[in-house]
């Protein structure tokens, strides 16, 4: 699958990890503080549901022994009243009560959703480095979705599931205190029970993600690789071995299913067993001597059968709980991760327009031990264009990295306006800079949008000028919407060339006091390339300007040209003088790179 | 909804099974519709007792007695029910699951540059556990509501008529509700999911471009805009919210309604002395039962209609064609002598605008070597998989042995071809295995250490502890990108296949192990048919054929010397590389 990377950690986040986690637990309810208003109510609400949803079921025991048996039928409509107002007030009651947890569970995901996102903007690139998009694109989706979920449906039905067999308790209680706690002796089998179902459904439900795990990999695996599956004619056996995985897969659920299907049956017989307890128990000893009305009888059953649905929900609450626990417990570790580029104290901003570059004996390493730079210094002044030059692996672009401070060197300094850029406060330095990176990257969105990015100061008629200046104008005139045109991150709507240029354009657009402009490797048709040259032309002679150059046209431009070589300045001079020496590197670079390229302009 | 008729065709080697639970479900049903009326006449035997003060232990105990011994047969057919139906969802999932993959694998590349993994993924994923609820849930509830309520209706309407059909009064509303929200939710439910996928592919974008956002110090831009997108996802789940938060209080008013209903008149009725306690309680006891389909409806539409939509997207893709694949009489080679000869091969990928190669006349005989040379995009690697017939090649264009390639069972023309591709691919498996890829994975020992040597791969992995027993990947060894291309080497050399080709394959190694490795892959080239991709000219200087490809076409074709003598493209890369050497030993 070409352009795909392939993810080795596609499937990490499939680790699971406890239910409850007191730490994060609490972490968690800090999210809720705000709104605490809404959930204590939200709580009392709950309360009065699970009290009135029980009503009924005494109401109707009442009506029997009091109005039925009695004959009174005003009586019997005075229940029907109160039990058409609490329909209503349940109704109400439930209604508010559902919107408002959402509303909680929304805001909360929304603090977590861009409190998350804020922090990983201020992270350093090496963090970006150590963590793919996929990973992050998870934390930010899936993760806060499943806490949303946590907090807007799971923690309600936990706390009404509790509320109602306390209210069945209550009721119980309340009508005859022999007969409940006869009837509540079928509480601790069924907790047992459920306890085992638990344990057991839980390793079953490790297994299964696990077994699904692979699958999923091993499925990932052969599409990625599919061509040298079908080049070595391989599919047979590694359908084969798809489906051993899979197999495997469907008995851990077939053992799954078999305590789903043991323990649904076995608390329904728990509860008729009560259910019968009451009826025979009841019957025997309680009706003769008068200690209890059939009415009463009755609610006993249709009360105690109200156990089975909250008892069977709690158990099957567990796995929604360590999933939230173990998104909240990814989440957390993300927004413990300090930033580590950050203003060092004494801090200042950078004020004024930027008049000096200087590296200084720079040192730099993106793996420890493998030396990119190895002493680097030179210096840029105000109004000098500067080319940088060298082969691949020569460490150009690293001095772009080291410049805008995306990464720190490891010894020596690098200094603007004589000031070492650790002190600069990064909004300020890098708003005086302009980048135009070698790969180039569009967002989805217009061709204006992604000249002016997310900056409204930048006006339309700004926009224009900018893609003017850098002869984008013209293409951009040309799509069906000039300047709204949709583009897209990897489109082809615009050519390489095109896309160049609309970078080229951000940069003029931003105003910066210095460019630095990393050239794409990337061939252009001819006349784009012509273009292009023009606009690098105007770009360089207009202000201070970095430049790691590809083209002969640049280097040419250039007041300076410094010669990169295994992570070292080798020369530095004119494009004149550097070819005057005979086994110079910038000549041997030129011979190989640049001779042949056509200058123009 | 129509979608899942497919499952039809899933369900039918099981279909014994799955009627089988069904049957069971209906027992259950009918079991489960016997305990209201237990309780009923139950109760209203007490009540009878506690009037009379009599107790009649005997009728308690067989009420008790019934109650627990239905309560035991409704277990154990509510457990074979479940391991029947529910266990054979999960077959069929497995089922479909292994037929996406035998499909998968029978397409051809081309399907895989254009389809994205993740996606594939989901359809084999979320989507087909979709499908699945449909067939364990999905079908247990629909049959389990509907006996539940016809069941307790007859049961009712027997009782007493008029009062039962009064009580189904308020449920009549129910279709309004479910007409009037159901297409308001799926609108609402939709928007919720564009918006997501908006936010999510900013995010993605953001992430993406993370050096584009620093660069401009735009990262709080992109935190307002991050939060305004977010702030309206909210502001569409509430949205939501707000249809969700009425449906379902609205769906259990309804059924409370009911009940008030009929506890008011049965009760009324009860008392005018017009209906026994004992029917008053059938009420008390059957009501709630037929009221349970009210409750699941809400989430059993959902299983379905998303069920349907999974099913339609798997279908999607098991309906996909392969393009590549054997010709009706097709030939079976058992062992080629080699020749290759290409006649005005031009080949054009989808949506590309020229032809990556344009009218190619090439021989390669029996036993020779071809180098193919020439910049990124002009067709080296095209040329190449037409052999194996990686891409879709036209009939007359590209020949083996005299046999045009497309009159060749698949099968059979790719095993005449040991193929290192450029980019290199092994599996996360152990390296033996790797190497023996070919043989599926098992190949006598000293051919696999053979082939290790061959790339010189046997060293570095004798410095690995396990060896060629080690894993490969994220839960074992990792291998350097030269490892990785050298044990594609191996893969391919231990074939002994008449046929090699080597992709740009040294890429990844350095130039003194590079010398080593092509040294001892001449002697293996030197008894095949062998096409070797590079952009070295040390790598393919020795070859019997050189061409260098420009924009498709051939550009120049000769051996290294009549080529440097020409003084054309290929003389100037050489003389770059001399140059590139030179600044290499530079210090």
């Amino acid at each position: 699958m070409k352009g795909q990377p392939r993810s080795d950690d596609f499937f990490e986040d499939e680790a699971m990890g406890k239910a409850f986690d007191a730490r994060l637990m609490r972490r968690l309810l800090v999210y809720l503080r705000p709104h605490r208003t809404a959930v204590v109510l939200s709580v009392v609400a709950l309360v009065f549901v699970a009290a009135l949803h029980t009503l009924p079921n005494r109401l109707i025991g009442l009506a029997f022994d009091d109005f039925i048996q009695e004959k009174n039928l005003g009586g019997l409509k005075l229940y029907a009243g109160i039990m058409i107002v609490s329909v209503l007030v349940q109704f109400v009651l439930d209604y508010f009560r559902s919107l408002s947890m959402q509303r909680v569970g929304q805001n909360v995901m929304y603090v977590m959703r861009t409190q998350l996102f804020s922090h990983v903007q201020r992270m350093s690139l090496r963090f970006f480095d150590r963590n793919p998009v996929g990973r992050l694109m998870t934390r930010v989706g899936n993760d806060i979705e499943t806490l949303n979920e946590f907090f807007s449906g799971l923690i309600a039905n936990v706390c009404m599931d509790i509320f109602i067999i306390f209210a069945v308790i209550v009721w119980l209680f309340a009508m005859n205190a022999r007969l409940a706690a006869i009837t509540l002796a079928i509480l601790p089998p069924a907790f047992i029970l459920s306890f085992w179902f638990r344990k057991n459904a839980r390793r079953c439900y490790r297994n299964t993600r696990m077994r699904l795990a692979r699958v999923n990999a091993y499925f990932q695996e052969n599409i990625s690789g599919m061509r040298v599956v079908q080049i070595f004619n391989r599919q047979g056996k590694n359908q084969e071995k798809f489906g051993k995985l899979n197999d495997e897969l469907k008995d851990e659920w077939h053992e799954m299913v078999f305590y789903y299907a043991t323990f649904f049956p076995l608390m329904e017989l728990i509860t008729q067993i009560s259910s019968a307890i009451v009826i025979v128990y009841g019957g025997l000893y309680l009706v003769g001597p008068k200690e209890i009305q059939p009415g009463e009888l009755a609610s006993f059953v249709l009360l105690t059968s109200m156990f089975f649905q909250p008892i069977r929900d709690l158990s099957s609450c567990y796995n929604s709980m360590q999933s939230a626990m173990a998104s909240s417990e990814r989440v957390f570790k993300i927004l413990d991760s300090p930033p580590d580029i950050v203003p060092v104290e004494p801090v200042s901003r950078l004020e004024t327009a930027i008049e000096r570059i200087e590296f200084c004996d720079v040192h730099f390493s993106y793996i420890p031990g493998e030396e990119v730079l190895k002493g680097i210094s030179f210096t840029v002044e105000r109004g000098q264009s500067v080319a940088v030059v060298g082969a691949t692996g020569a460490g150009k672009s690293t001095l772009v990295n080291l410049i805008c401070r995306f990464y720190d060197v490891d010894s020596g300094r690098v200094l603007v306006n004589g000031i070492d850029v650790k002190h600069y406060d990064l909004q300020s330095l890098r708003s005086r800079m302009a980048v135009v990176l070698q790969d180039v990257f569009l967002f989805s969105g217009t061709v204006s949008e992604n000249i002016r990015l997310g900056q409204d100061t930048i006006s339309d008629e700004q926009v224009r000028d900018a893609a003017r200046f850098v002869n984008a104008h013209r293409f951009v005139e040309n799509l069906p919407d000039t300047y709204n045109a949709k583009v897209t991150e990897r489109g082809t709507s615009l050519s390489t060339g095109q896309r160049q240029l609309l970078c080229f354009a951000r940069a003029v657009a931003f105003r910066p006091d210095l460019l630095i402009l990393d050239e794409a490797t990337s061939s252009v048709d001819t006349e784009t390339e012509h273009l292009i040259q023009e606009a690098l032309g105007k770009l360089m002679a207009n202000q201070t300007s970095l430049v790691i150059a590809h083209r002969l046209s640049t280097i040419q431009r250039a007041d300076k040209i410094i010669v990169m070589h295994k992570g070292e300045v080798r020369e530095t001079g004119t494009h004149q003088q550097l070819l005057r020496r005979p086994e110079g590197i910038y000549r041997k670079l030129y011979e190989l790179q640049y001779q042949g390229q056509q200058t123009a302009g | 909804m129509r979608e899942l008729l497919t499952l039809r065709r899933f369900c039918s080697p099981h279909k014994w099974r799955i009627l089988c639970g069904i049957f069971f479900l209906i027992l259950n049903n009918l079991t489960e519709l016997v305990t209201p009326g237990i309780l009923a006449y139950g109760t209203a035997a007490v009540a009878l007792m506690y009037e009379e003060g009599v107790v009649d232990r005997d009728t308690l105990l067989a009420y008790g007695g019934i109650l627990v011994g239905a309560t035991l047969l409704r277990g154990l057919l509510s457990f074979i029910q479940r391991m029947l139906i529910v266990r054979t969802s999960r077959t069929i999932e497995r089922d479909i699951r292994n037929e996406l993959f035998t499909r998968l694998a029978s397409l051809s590349p081309s399907f895989f540059t254009q389809a994205h993994t993740g996606d594939l993924i989901a359809r084999a994923t979320n989507d087909l556990n979709a499908v699945r609820a449909v067939l364990g849930m999905g079908i247990m509830y629909t049959i389990d509501s509907f006996n539940k309520f016809t069941g307790g209706l007859i049961i009712l309407l027997f009782v007493d008529v008029k009062v039962t059909l009064l009580m189904l009064l308020p449920l009549l509303i129910a279709p309004v509700i479910t007409r009037v929200f159901g297409g308001k939710i799926h609108k609402r439910f939709t928007d919720v999911q564009e918006q997501f996928s908006e936010l999510n592919t900013r995010a993605q974008e953001n992430f993406a471009g993370i050096r584009v956002i620093k660069s401009f110090a735009q990262e709080t831009n992109e935190i307002d805009r991050f939060d305004r997108m977010t702030r309206e996802y909210v502001d569409r789940n509430i949205h939501m919210a707000k249809l969700r938060s009425l449906l379902f209080p609205l769906v259990s008013s309804i059924a409370g309604l009911a009940i008030v209903i009929s506890f008011t008149l049965s009760g009324t009725a009860a008392i005018r002395g017009l209906m026994t306690s004992q029917d008053f309680f059938m009420y008390v006891f059957y009501v709630p039962m037929l009221m349970w389909p009210m409750y699941v409806s809400g989430f059993l539409t959902l299983v379905l209609q998303s069920g349907a939509a999974s099913m339609r997207r798997i279908n999607q893709l098991l309906a996909e064609e392969p393009t590549i694949a054997d010709a009706p009489d097709c030939i079976e080679l058992e062992r080629a002598g080699g020749a290759i000869e290409f006649r005005d091969f031009s080949f054009r990928y989808e949506e590309a605008a020229a032809p990556a190669v344009d009218r190619i006349n090439l021989k390669i005989p029996a036993g020779s070597t071809l180098a193919i040379v020439g910049p990124t995009g002009s067709g080296k690697t095209t040329l190449a998989a037409a052999i194996p017939r990686l891409l879709e090649v036209e009939p007359g264009q590209v020949f083996v042995d005299g046999h045009d390639i497309t009159t060749i069972g698949v099968r059979s023309l790719r095993r005449q071809v040991g193929y290192v591709p450029q980019d290199t691919f092994l599996f996360s498996e152990t390296i033996r295995e790797n190497i023996a890829f070919g043989f599926n994975g098992e190949a006598p020992e000293p051919s696999v250490e053979a082939a290790a040597q061959v790339s010189r791969l046997s060293n570095d992995v004798d410095q690995i502890s396990r060896g060629y027993d080690a894993r490969l990947g994220e839960r074992g060894v990792n291998l350097s990108g030269g490892q990785k291309q050298r044990t594609a080497i191996s893969r391919a050399v231990i074939l002994d296949a008449p046929i090699l080709i080597l992709d740009d394959c040294l890429s990844a190694v350095d130039t003194h192990t590079e010398e080593e490795i092509l040294k001892r892959i001449a002697h293996v080239m030197a008894q095949r048919t062998s096409i070797i991709i590079s952009h070295r000219i040390s790598a393919v200087k020795n070859a019997d054929q050189i061409v260098v490809l420009s924009e498709g076409r051939i550009a120049e074709q000769g051996t290294h010397d009549t080529l440097l003598a020409a003084g054309g493209i290929y003389a100037t890369i050489q003389r770059k590389q001399q140059l590139e050497e030179e600044l290499e030993t530079l210090t």
